[in-house]
């Protein structure tokens, strides 16, 4: 009888322990990912991914492993977004918790650097609707995408800092530069953000 | 005899062990978690606009909103599917996605931006992914 009342004990002694063992591990785990992306880690990140040059999905993946091979993150999986084109340009996501990297489809350096003055373009000059995609498709076309899909129904994202006095700029009828949405098949849409009455796509006959 | 000695030792020492396999599946499946207050660093949902309580704000990556403890602090509102204002904290850009493990449509926001208007993408967001490269 005390036997058995024994090896409860240690059953239970014996479960506590893991209980507290996992418990340290599953917060361990949780530090790292708040402390952020380890520095050995980010620095393989930057030499491959530097947003200067276009790396293809395929390049990413075969540069990142060879980085993290013989490193602490040598058993990270590298994985790919769904609907990624093999020659489009990849940027990467970090999911510390997961020990994974996942390539994500991102615009050419130089559309991206475009589209960064674009930003700050509308919202230094206040352009109505039409004149705003009419600005966007123009530098758009100039950098190679022919038909870009350009969208006005799209969120309205302004700086933080800042943000009431973008705000007021849009409620008075400019519209402003509110990113890219890449859709379900990899295709970037150019979102445009305003307060005008239509809340349909962008009217460009050639638009898909 | 030996069916004896299974019942008292091996049967407790199997259910110590399944016990123990369940806790370490979910303490390796750990997620993002998540605060109450908007910080540096983090990234910040917010379940109704303009930027309106509850709020949910975490440092790291979620692949699933859907998840059990995918929920805004101090309540029982799940997060999937309900985000109505974001905020990027983060020094890096951070996508959102429309479905879980960073799939469907991702809307990229750049360090320092926020939306409360999200137009279409409105309660869609399942999960979000921070970028260690440039992005947006």
């Amino acid at each position: 009888m005390q036997s058995r009342r024994w090896r409860r004990l240690a059953v239970l002694v014996v479960v506590a322990a893991a209980l507290t063992v996992f418990a340290k591990v599953a917060s361990h785990q949780q530090a790292v990912a708040d402390r952020g992306v380890p520095p050995a880690l980010q620095a393989a990140i930057n030499e491959v991914l530097d947003g200067h040059r276009c790396t293809t999905p395929h390049n990413a993946e075969n540069a990142l492993r060879v980085r993290l091979s013989g490193s602490d993150y040598a058993s990270w999986t590298i994985t790919r977004r769904d609907g990624l084109r093999s020659d489009g340009c990849v940027s990467a996501g970090i999911d510390i918790a997961r020990h994974a990297l996942i390539l994500i489809p991102v615009s050419r350096p130089e559309v991206r650097e475009a589209l960064q003055e674009v930003r700050r373009d509308l919202l230094l000059t206040c352009f109505q609707r039409e004149a705003a995609v009419g600005y966007v498709q123009t530098i758009l076309r100039g950098l190679g995408e022919p038909q870009p899909d350009i969208r006005t129904d799209g969120p309205v994202t302004v700086p933080v800092d800042g943000a009431d006095e973008a705000n007021r700029y849009v409620k008075g009828g400019c519209y402003i530069y509110s990113g890219i949405l890449w859709n379900e098949v990899g295709e970037p849409v150019y979102l445009l953000g305003g307060n005008s009455p239509s809340s349909q796509p962008a009217h460009d006959p050639e638009a898909r | 005899m030996i069916r004896a000695t299974f019942r008292r030792i091996a049967a407790p020492t199997m259910l110590a062990f399944l016990l123990v396999g369940v806790v370490a599946a979910t303490a390796f499946a750990v997620d993002a978690s998540w605060d109450s207050s908007c910080n540096s660093g983090e990234i910040c949902n917010w379940r109704n606009a303009p930027y309106q309580v509850p709020l949910a704000a975490t440092s790291s990556s979620d692949s699933d909103y859907n998840a059990g403890s995918d929920v805004y602090p101090n309540t029982t509102d799940g997060i999937n599917d309900s985000v109505s204002s974001v905020r990027n904290l983060k020094s890096t850009d951070t996508v959102w996605f429309t479905t879980n493990n960073y799939g469907g449509s991702g809307y990229c926001v750049p360090s320092g931006f926020q939306s409360d208007q999200l137009g279409g993408l409105n309660d869609r967001f399942s999960s979000h992914l921070i970028a260690a490269s440039p992005a947006c």
